[in-house]
């Protein structure tokens, strides 16, 4: 398919989105609530350009993430009509977040450095990355939204409700602002819950049947480490990502699939991060190497 | 957002009071059958999920936690996504509620003729603000706009009964025969 984006000519694969047309051929337009392993979900709306139909005459502001690529369509990414829509989204995202240093950066690039309304103190941005990460790449669907419209939240069923987390962490790492921090609370909480403690990784389908023998000290344990400098970030969303681009660079739209932790060993197989990962218990080691 | 793990007791803690006094114990279903019968009527699908809430909260006042974990596993859908539907409409309510559910009148004509004052008469005679249920569970207060029949102002409706023409002196002894 063949489209023009900020009158440069770009071919995209049928079925893909403006945002990802865009990104492939090397036009950064900003955006904070997509990710690669995740459908995308529109919700930050920094992604807006303006878009014109092949034979129609208006322009119209539509979310690049979620408007599919068309033949002849025709797209802008920066015309004063769409930078001040862009700077009024950061002005308000700065006036929920202003101590968030990835909101006054973002913000900062497009001038963005101080916000005319009333400041609120949270660091969540309502992005819904976490959310999303947890039932789509994770498949435990421990964190969802609660609530609506100013007092919406992130929260675990119930407001207390964590026994679906993993603690996996992919949330945390997920998280553009730092605002959610469950990993370490949740391993304390499996910790003192007693009873066989699993590995997490088998719990996210790393390794085959792990027991931990190390009290959930991961950041103590050579698997925890090894699966994350191989992988450079989060082990899940690594994995997520590949297979997203492998779906991607075969045919049609990506589709993450939610991989619930039960189902995960069949995944391992192809997965180069569970190679030469240890079959059996997880040993004590003395102290995190290095 | 950062509600991080509270610590196992307070856990617990939190759990007793949510459960409220004589209530049972979170993950059991007092009637799986009448859960199951309202699953059937909508076809056990989970696009139905808002009239199966609907029909849950009508027949238990509203959404008790077990029953949501039993609706949960019963039809696949994460409790999360159960919890975010339950929040987000103002019709569902995740706190137990009264036998009797009384609606007191704040439109224009009830309260020109003193719906103020009856409602602070309520919730003395109750004990709870508007919006609250008694600690028996008799009675849950709650404040609405127009019920429709300004002639008869003040008015207000328990459960599906009309008392009209109030005052703040009798409104005590006309909830009385709510048992």
């Amino acid at each position: 398919m063949r489209l023009v984006i900020n009158g440069k000519k770009v071919t995209a694969p049928a079925g893909s989105t403006v945002l990802e047309a865009a990104r492939a051929s090397g036009i950064d337009i900003p955006a904070l609530c997509a990710h690669d392993a995740l459908q995308p979900y529109g919700a930050c709306r920094l992604c807006v350009v303006e878009a014109r139909e092949q034979g129609k005459k208006r322009r119209r502001v539509v979310a690049s993430c979620l408007y599919p690529a068309s033949e002849g369509l025709e797209v802008r990414t920066d015309t004063e009509r769409i930078e001040k829509l862009r700077r009024f989204l950061l002005e308000l995202l700065l006036a929920r977040s202003p101590n968030a240093p990835y909101v006054r950066e973002l913000a900062a690039r497009y001038g963005v450095t101080k916000a005319r309304f009333s400041q609120l103190d949270d660091d969540c941005v309502l992005c819904g990355l976490c959310v999303r990460v947890c039932s789509e790449v994770v498949g435990a669907s421990a964190i969802g939204f609660a609530e609506r419209g100013i007092d919406r939240k992130v929260e675990s069923p119930f407001g207390i409700d964590h026994s679906r987390c993993i603690a996996c962490g992919a949330c945390t790492a997920v998280c553009p602002t730092g605002a959610i921090q469950m990993e370490f609370t949740r391993a304390m909480e499996l910790r003192r819950e007693g009873g066989e403690h699993r590995c997490r990784y088998t719990l996210m389908g790393f390794l085959p049947d792990a027991v931990c023998s190390l009290n959930y000290e991961c950041f103590r344990c050579e698997i925890d480490q090894k699966l994350r400098t191989e992988s450079g970030m989060h082990p899940l969303l690594a994995r997520a990502l590949s297979s997203a681009r492998e779906k991607q660079g075969g045919k049609g739209p990506m589709k993450a699939k939610g991989l619930p932790a039960a189902k995960g060993s069949s995944r391992v197989k192809g997965s180069t991060t569970a190679k030469g990962a240890p079959k059996k218990k997880a040993k004590p080691r003395g102290k995190a190497r290095g | 957002m950062s509600r991080n793990g509270a610590p196992n007791a307070i856990v617990a803690a939190l759990r007793k009071e949510r459960a409220g006094a004589g209530a049972r114990a979170p993950g059991e279903v007092s009637e799986p059958q009448k859960v199951q019968r309202i699953l059937e009527r909508h076809g056990r699908k989970a696009s139905q999920i808002i009239a199966i809430l609907q029909d849950l909260q009508a027949s238990y006042h509203y959404l008790p936690e077990p029953e949501l974990r039993f609706v949960s596993r019963e039809l696949g859908i994460p409790l999360t996504r159960l919890y975010a539907i339950a929040t987000f409409y103002k019709a569902f309510r995740l706190t137990p509620r009264g036998r009797h559910e009384i609606a007191l009148c704040m439109g224009t004509a009830c309260h020109v003729r003193g719906a103020e004052r009856v409602k602070d008469a309520i919730e003395r005679e109750l004990g709870v603000k508007a919006g609250g249920t008694t600690a028996d569970r008799r009675y849950s207060f709650e404040t609405v706009r127009c019920l429709g029949c300004c002639g008869q102002a003040p008015v207000m409706t328990v459960d599906d009964e009309l008392v009209s023409r109030l005052d703040h002196l009798t409104v005590g002894k006309a909830l009385e025969k709510y048992k």
